[in-house]
């Protein structure tokens, strides 16, 4: 940790660059208008700047411009879509220029986090992704929105409405929580967390994907898996500008189990008994309860009223439906067939209002939006709802700059009852485990279940209506002040504070569900508050000059950030009514003795930086930038303080004279960057062996009173000291433009390898640490590596004048390879160390393969023979049962034989893009997809074994083993089989799928019609997304939602335990400004 | 003016950047947690003992929802492990409800059961508890030599109980004390020696008195359990004066109704050495202190429960009540014919342990055929000794959350009970006094002759005393053993099935089979009876064979303990 009086000698280091110097050159005002070459129309917003200064303004709605500068000073003009120039202004006092159209994007100013600089100017790789291709895709989050578009980004989301949408840039390195999630840096205020639906992504101005080192050296600790950064609108001189953006469409799910459970009553009494009969029995009379339901004797038979009589009734009883009793004699009429995918899914709405005004002058500019999105799941009764506000602005004030960003998000919504990708949700409870002979309700109407010894599954509609309003909400205020002021021609020094605070809260009732085999003993209530701080305060000293062929732009920055969090919740059960408006937890309104209240503990955690960088050019052509960033964080007992940096540089070739002439080569740059960068994304409590507990799991009933525990407490966390995960990683790209602008592509080589990545492995049981009662130690445990290259080109071109097309293709190849592992540990491989599955572990992660892999034994086919099963040494062996391979090669099938069975990490990501323009018509589809990664489909388990008794898959009755079908992909029906379930290579499936995520095709209205209405603007579109999936994956959905839980996103990826689909989106919608 | 400004702004950078210097900015403790050091002191190591008291019942609240984590196979009555992989319990409920207990049911124990790496965890859990006690004793400045020896005592019995739960188990598992830092230990040492010594230390430190209304361990809790550990290796020379030392400590005795034993309200009491104390509605999350690891074992009906029909009875351990007319046991001939009720005569400690369609249920009403969840499945038994009575629901059993089966039902570890059984079986194993090994068992016996279960449905007659009522659904008949025949072997047949009927479903039997070795014979005998009565149970059975002596070491323990590739575990020998 720094001393004091160190940290005071560097900042009066700054301070007296700040006092050096004060006389002002005389300068006076000088007036222009700006006008596109070819067609004399004015350019607005087109950046008018002094050049070798910060001295800059922008062109009003009408071209014109005004600024301050010396008789001697050079004009640097930059827009979108045009060449940048250059003009002296030579005594001038009126400077009017004609801008060249140009298509290549080199003259693009991208927002590189603490500066910005112009697109041919970079040394690092960066993608940026346009908010007109982003908001094709309706979606909440521009998480979700950002999947394809851009090289070496993946995302993965579920399809349940607002649904946490996870980002991976260049694969992963880290399991760190959210440490594998890219740094986000809104308008300056850097963030992290699922959170990004509070995000509007219609107010979003760009998006800059920060790849390498060359650019996220500056953000050090945050930057281990790159930097995403988002600016806003702001407004533009000129006069206000109304935008109105809105879409309706409908939902509908890509996909069911129709395909996979069985569909009928029959067939499910026709593979129970089978399985009998292979076994050489059939249910007896007074044998198990399929017997009771369907008849003795090996055929069954399907019964017409099913309901809870006594177990010893005769076989099969008879059921009269006149002795119905609600809730104790609750009859149901048997069906021959529900499908319970129907019954829990429907087509469902979503739509979105955004509305926006913006303008100002050159002294004052201001946005602001309003936004609703409101999205039914078609998950019954989910849902996703929210409402944004923004006020963007700042104001001049002589050499001053005060300015504002402000959001402001409220939602709500219900997701699935008890989560996503958790064994207990919905979709398994509900449709895997629910039997088709149930119906959905009873003679009487009231809710159909489980109660008559259909296994423990709830019947999924009665589930998520009595969820409908267990409604969760968050609110997040978003904002940042700054000051700006600028100084000595070259210098400018920025103050900002920026608070990132976000409350979430959730309700949940639970009912009493009568009709269930395991019905709840009493209902119930809780909630739960959680709270989130975090501010940022940071100073930045801006140098910026040209001298001669030179230019140098200096930076320095301080920071400071806090980060906190709480949560406190409370339970009471055995309420007297059921009402919502009963749902507080005053204890009169429920039992008093059952009230619980708990807190979810916290995090406080403190980060101070420091960050120097330097960008130097020569002639343009040759340039070269160092940063180096000085991080402490309190998330860390020693060592607290670590420096990180990165260099980049970069060669314009096509300014060299060997390539001036030629002319099919517009530009070529070649580009290199060498860095280091961290990952702190750790809960600082892990440094420390910490105790605690509580009621339920430290304390005890010493006295025997039956009613009161004494308090005790035990260890919670093993705690061990650590330090940052630490990145080397380097990059070379080439940036080409080609075939007179018509062709622009990068390429870029990279390698990242992250040192001392930290987990939390899981431990010896005799360590002491059960379940999730005391947390296991954080190690720095050894290299994860990434190697890969990106490609992405867009060609684009006219065919005669009303015709425009552009192609643009993203790929990325990665490769991840964990190299190595703490030597001193002695570890070969580690598992996570966190709930797993009822077959026990499905993840393992060894040294020289991947991060994430399965594990389990290698299926090696179907014991075809008696006497091949009595040969084996394989565990229950029999004929017609899986057989594993002896992997190991010791001649005997034991755990040893277990190892990686299946890899989730893809190796390739891509998306494709085509527009096509005809004059007021518009079209577009982009498509996207993985290969080569796959899928560990843990809902077999349920659907393809004798696990529960709830519904079984269609292969497991038409495509199991008999002697007469050898070639089965499936063992034999056998319902003494506790064998073959196993964690295998039979769960693995091939995950790679071709998305086609949106086909879009819009009329602009004529300018014409338009302008009798003063509409500037007004399109028409309507649009498909998710219309169709190419895939060989057998589950429900490929593109992988991330399962709930600590850590899981990291450590289970690709474990499907039963996903939210992805939708299929059709919908019509409107773009409107005036 | 212009300079004014930028000093003022200079002003603020400097400002802020004290501020932000502040030593304490960047110096951020453990929040909502102690270290070890702020419990190193007389309350902190006094609450981390109640906290290794609290794992007794294998379940800790922050598990749940964690597969391998379930309270059912960590229970610390050992009702899968001990009771329904023996001839006492069927797993119950329907088939493929909590499938890894049918698999134990039928002897096809995988290596990679995640039930034995539940109890496995379980009993390190509650190793590591004591050990943390154990560390922060010697650092506590402000307790008594006394207070030391005290801690240290309960510690070092508690340390002992959890090693000896896994060595009958699995007997080939490390023994890890409060030195030890490196967890992947080797299991090829014979642990025993180091539980003997945490006993007597035990013994030593721990005082004689008899704390009635206390769930601490005491000096006689630890002679016992040192006997019974004994006992489990063969040294009955070695166990026997720990034996008679507690009884002839008269601190402990029987009390008049075996029931009392079972019931919440009177189980603090003179017969009880050692219990887990259960406790419900007190705070914690769904009665989370309740008896959890027995949640499943209740019937499923809506009137009592609503869970979830499991440990069921079987057929031969109610065959092995019935009695002749002397009210002796049928040694031979017990499971010839089923028990029919109207015929035979029956231990009255039948309908204590076991819920029979028609008899009454405690204070529920006669137990009613629509509790049972599958018939055809596991019979028509019901378990008895884990549930409440109906005049104690909500206030005894919880009143929240998931189910209303977790109650302030204990866990008896020691009765007193159990210890005049040990005694005779070491004096007969011991060619010891055959007629004092005789008297034992006859008091136990002489006990359960007092109370009966009654035939009413109010809570004041649940029990009545043998002759006092009418019992329509039994004919109770026990008697105590003559002095004639009483030979070594009739003794011992004699105390082998006292034990199993008096501490029957209590989770103990299959361990007994195991250190009498018989189990191989017992139960390959059992399950070629049973399958003809229960098909779809014990259909894809596996013969019992030697591996069955000891559980397998779970696979995922092995694969963790390597070091450099090498496994520091064994597996157990046949797997």
């Amino acid at each position: 940790m720094l001393k004091k009086n160190n940290y005071n000698v560097r900042f009066l280091c700054l301070m007296v660059l700040l006092f050096v110097g004060s006389n002002l050159l005389a300068q006076k005002r000088i007036t222009g208008t700006i006008t596109n070459k070819d067609n004399n129309q004015p350019v607005s917003g087109a950046t008018v700047q002094v050049k070798g200064s910060n001295n800059a303004t922008l062109t009003r709605n009408d071209g014109t411009f005004e600024i301050m500068a010396n008789d001697n000073a050079v004009l640097v003009i930059t827009v979108v879509g045009h060449k940048s120039q250059e003009i002296s202004v030579n005594n001038r006092a009126v400077v009017n220029i004609a801008m060249e159209t140009s298509m290549n994007s080199l003259e693009e100013v991208i927002v590189t986090g603490y500066t910005a600089q112009r697109k041919r100017d970079l040394t690092g790789a960066i993608s940026v992704v346009k908010p007109d291709e982003m908001n094709k895709i309706a979606s909440p989050s521009f998480n979700q929105q950002i999947e394809g578009k851009a090289s070496g980004v993946s995302v993965t989301t579920s399809g349940q409405p607002g649904a946490a949408a996870s980002i991976r840039i260049r694969g992963n390195s880290t399991f760190t929580l959210g440490g594998g999630e890219p740094l986000l840096v809104i308008d300056g205020v850097q963030v992290r967390g699922a959170y990004q639906n509070t995000i509007n992504p219609n107010d979003i101005e760009s998006i800059q994907v920060l790849k390498d080192a060359a650019t996220t050296a500056a953000y050090g600790i945050g930057a281990n898996n790159g930097v995403i950064i988002i600016t806003t609108k702001k407004g533009k001189a000129g006069q206000p500008k109304i935008e109105f953006n809105s879409y309706f469409g409908t939902q509908s799910a890509t996909n069911s189990y129709d395909k996979i459970l069985l569909g009928t009553a029959q067939e499910y009494a026709d593979l129970v008994y089978q399985s009998y009969n292979n076994a050489g029995q059939w249910p007896q009379p007074g044998d198990a309860i399929v017997a009771r339901i369907y008849g003795v004797g090996p055929k069954p038979v399907l019964p017409a009223y099913v309901n809870p009589l006594p177990a010893n009734a005769n076989n099969p009883i008879t059921v009269d439906p006149a002795t119905y009793n609600y809730p104790n004699n609750l009859i149901m009429k048997a069906s021959p067939g529900t499908n319970w995918w129907d019954a829990v899914f429907h087509d469902a709405t979503m739509q979105e209002y955004n509305l926006s005004a913006s303008g100002g002058s050159e002294r004052g500019r201001y946005f602001f939006s309003a936004n609703y999105f409101d999205q039914d799941g078609i998950m019954k009764f989910t849902d996703f709802r929210r409402y944004t506000l923004r006020a963007n602005s700042d104001f001049k004030v002589k050499g001053f700059t005060f300015g504002e960003t402000f959001t402001m998000a409220f939602s709500d919504g219900v997701g699935q009852p008890n989560g996503n990708q958790v064994e207990q949700n919905t979709l398994t409870e509900g449709i895997l485990k629910m039997q088709p002979i149930i119906p959905v309700y009873d003679i009487a109407g009231n809710w159909g279940g489980t109660k008559a010894g259909f296994g423990n599954g709830k019947n999924g509609l009665a589930k998520v209506t009595r969820n409908k309003d267990n409604r969760g909400e968050t609110t997040r205020m978003l904002a940042g002040v700054f000051g700006e002021v600028r100084f000595l021609n070259h210098f400018t020094g920025r103050i900002s504070y920026g608070i990132d605070y976000t409350v979430n809260f959730q309700k949940n009732f639970t009912y009493i569900d009568y009709e269930s085999n395991e019905q709840a003993g009493s209902n119930g209530f809780n909630e739960q508050t959680d709270r989130f701080k975090h501010w940022i305060f940071a100073q930045q000293l801006t140098y910026n000059n040209n001298f001669g062929d030179h230019s140098v732009k200096a930076i320095g920055v301080h920071e400071s950030q806090l980060n906190e969090f709480r949560s406190i919740g409370g339970s009471l059960n055995g309420y007297f009514l059921q009402s919502t408006d009963l749902w507080y937890l005053n204890t009169g309104l429920a039992d008093p003795a059952t009230r619980t209240v708990f807190s979810n503990g916290g995090t406080n955690n403190a980060k101070e930086s420091y960050v120097g960088r330097v960008e130097y050019g020569y002639k343009g052509k040759y340039l070269l930038n160092g940063t180096v960033r000085y991080d402490q964080s309190s998330n860390f007992l020693l060592d607290k303080g670590q420096t990180f940096g990165g260099i980049g540089a970069a060669w314009v070739l096509t300014d060299e004279n060997f390539l001036k002439n030629v002319t099919w080569l517009n530009s070529l740059k070649l580009r290199g960057a060498w860095g280091v960068t961290g990952n702190d994304a750790i809960n600082g409590n892990v440094n420390y062996t910490t105790l605690g507990g509580g009621p339920g799991s430290t304390f005890y009933d010493i006295n025997g009173t039956n009613n009161n525990a004494a308090t005790g407490y035990s260890t919670t966390q093993l705690g061990l000291p650590v330090v940052w995960e630490k990145q080397k990683q380097y990059n070379i790209g080439l940036d080409g433009v080609l075939l007179r602008n018509r062709l622009e592509f990068s390429f870029d080589v990279y390698q990242r390898k992250n040192k001392d990545f930290l987990f939390q492995i899981q431990q010896p049981g005799t360590a002491g640490l059960f379940g999730s009662a005391v947390g296991p130690p954080y190690y720095n445990l050894g290299q994860i590596s990434n190697k890969g290259f990106e490609f992405s080109a867009t060609w684009r071109d006219r065919i005669a004048s009303d015709w425009k097309y552009d192609i643009t293709a993203n790929l990325t190849f990665n490769k991840n390879n964990i190299d190595d592992l703490a030597p001193s540990l002695g570890l070969k491989s580690f598992f996570p160390a966190i709930p797993e599955t009822r077959i026990g572990p499905v993840v393992r992660n060894e040294i020289d393969h991947p991060m994430g892999t399965f594990y389990g034994y290698t299926l090696d086919g179907i014991f075809q023979s008696d006497a091949e099963a009595a040969a084996s040494t394989q565990q229950g062996a029999k004929i017609g049962r899986f057989k594993w391979k002896d992997v190991n090669g010791d001649k005997k099938i034991d755990d040893l034989d277990k190892g990686v069975i299946g890899d989730p990490n893809p190796d390739l990501i891509f998306g494709f893009n085509f527009n096509v323009a005809y004059k007021n018509f518009d079209f577009s589809m982009f498509l996207n997809g993985t290969l080569g990664n796959e899928i560990f489909n843990y809902t077999r388990y349920f659907t393809d074994f004798f696990g529960f008794s709830g519904n079984r898959s269609k292969r497991m009755l038409y495509d199991s083993w008999t002697p007469t079908h050898t070639d089965a992909k499936l063992p034999l029906l056998d319902i003494t089989d506790n064998y073959s379930f196993v964690p295998s290579s039979y769960y693995v499936e091939d995950g790679s799928y071709l998305r086609c995520r949106v086909l879009q095709i819009g009329y602009n209205l004529p300018a014409s019609l338009l302008s009798k209405a003063k509409i500037d603007h007004l399109r028409i579109y309507v649009q498909g997304q998710n219309l169709f999936t190419i895939t060989n994956y057998g589950g429900l959905d490929p593109a992988m939602g991330t399962r709930d839980g600590t850590n899981a996103t990291e450590v289970f990826s690709n474990v499907d335990y039963g996903n939210y689909p992805t939708a299929k989106v059709l919908m019509v919608g409107l773009n409107l400004s005036f | 003016m212009r300079k004014n400004i930028y000093k003022l702004f200079g002003a603020l950078i400097i400002g802020v950047s004290i501020f932000a210097c502040k030593k304490s900015f960047l110096d951020r403790p453990p929040q909502a947690a102690f270290t070890e050091a702020s419990l190193s002191n007389a309350k902190g190591v006094n609450a981390t003992l109640i906290a290794a008291y609290a794992a007794l019942d294998g379940w800790t609240d922050n598990g749940w929802g964690n597969a391998a984590g379930n309270p059912w196979p960590t229970a610390g009555s050992n009702w899968i492990f001990g009771s329904v992989a023996s001839d006492d319990a069927y797993p119950g409920s329907q088939p493929n409800d909590q499938v890894p207990v049918e698999r134990i049911r039928r002897y096809q124990w995988l290596t990679d059961e995640t039930y034995y790496r539940a109890k496995w965890q379980a009993i390190y859990w509650g190793v590591s508890r004591t050990n943390l006690t154990l560390r922060l004793v010697d650092k506590a400045e402000d307790l008594t030599q006394a207070d030391k020896d005290q801690i240290i005592g309960e510690s070092k019995f508690l340390r002992a109980h959890y090693h000896f739960d896994g060595y009958k188990m699995f007997k080939n598992i490390p023994f890890i004390d409060e030195t030890t830092t490196e967890f992947r230990q080797p299991n090829d040492v014979d642990i025993f020696p180091k539980i003997e010594a945490d006993f007597q230390e035990a013994i030593a430190k721990l005082p004689e008195v008899s704390s009635v209304s206390s769930g601490r361990a005491t000096k006689g809790a630890a002679q016992a359990y040192l006997a019974r550990a004994y006992m489990f290796v063969g040294r009955y020379a070695d166990a026997k004066p720990l034996l008679q030392a507690v009884i002839a400590g008269g601190k402990y005795a029987l009390v008049d109704n075996y029931h009392d034993n079972f019931d919440p309200a009177t189980q603090n009491n003179k017969e009880m050495l050692f219990a887990f104390k259960a406790s419900v509605n007190d705070g914690a999350g769904e009665s989370a202190n309740g008896n959890w690891g027995d949640r499943l074992n209740a019937p499923h009906s809506s009137t009592v429960t609503e869970c979830c029909g499991f440990h069921q009875p079987s057929q031969n351990l109610v065959n092995a009540f019935k009695t002749d007319a002397n009210g002796l046991p049928l040694f031979a001939t017990f499971n010839n014919t089923d028990y029919n009720q109207a015929t035979d005569n029956v231990d009255p400690r039948l309908d204590w342990t076991v819920g029979r369609i028609g008899s009454p249920y405690l204070d529920w009403g006669p137990f009613l055929a629509g509790w049972i969840r599958d018939a055809g499945y596991c019979g028509t038994f019901s378990p008895k000794k884990n549930i409440f009575a109906k005049a104690e629901k909500g206030t005894l059993s919880t009143a929240s959350g998931w189910q209303s089966v977790p109650s302030a039902i204990d866990i008896p570890f020691i009765r007193y009970s159990d210890v005049l059984l040990m005694a005779a079986e070491c004096e007969i194993e011991t060619n010891g006094n055959l007629d004092l090994a005789r008297t034992y068992i006859n008091q136990v016996r002489t006990r359960a002759g007092n109370f009966v279960q009654g035939p009413g449905t109010s809570a004041a007659n649940i029990s009545v005393p043998l002759g006092t009522g009418v019992f329509p659904t039994a004919t109770y008949k026990i008697g105590t053993y003559p002095s004639t025949g009483w030979t070594q072997d009739y003794a011992r047949q004699a105390v082998r099935w006292e034990r199993r009927m008096e501490l029957a479903m209590e989770g103990y039997r299959l361990f007994d089979l195991r250190r009498w070795n018989v189990d191989v014979d017992v139960l390959n005998t059992y399950m070629n009876v049973e399958k003809t009565k229960r098909t779809a149970l014990f259909a894809g059975a596996e013969t019992v064979t030697s591996k069955h002596h000891l559980y397998p070491i779970p696979s995922v323990e092995i694969d963790l303990s390597k070091i450099n590739g090498t496994a520091q575990l064994k597996q157990n020998p046949g797997y």
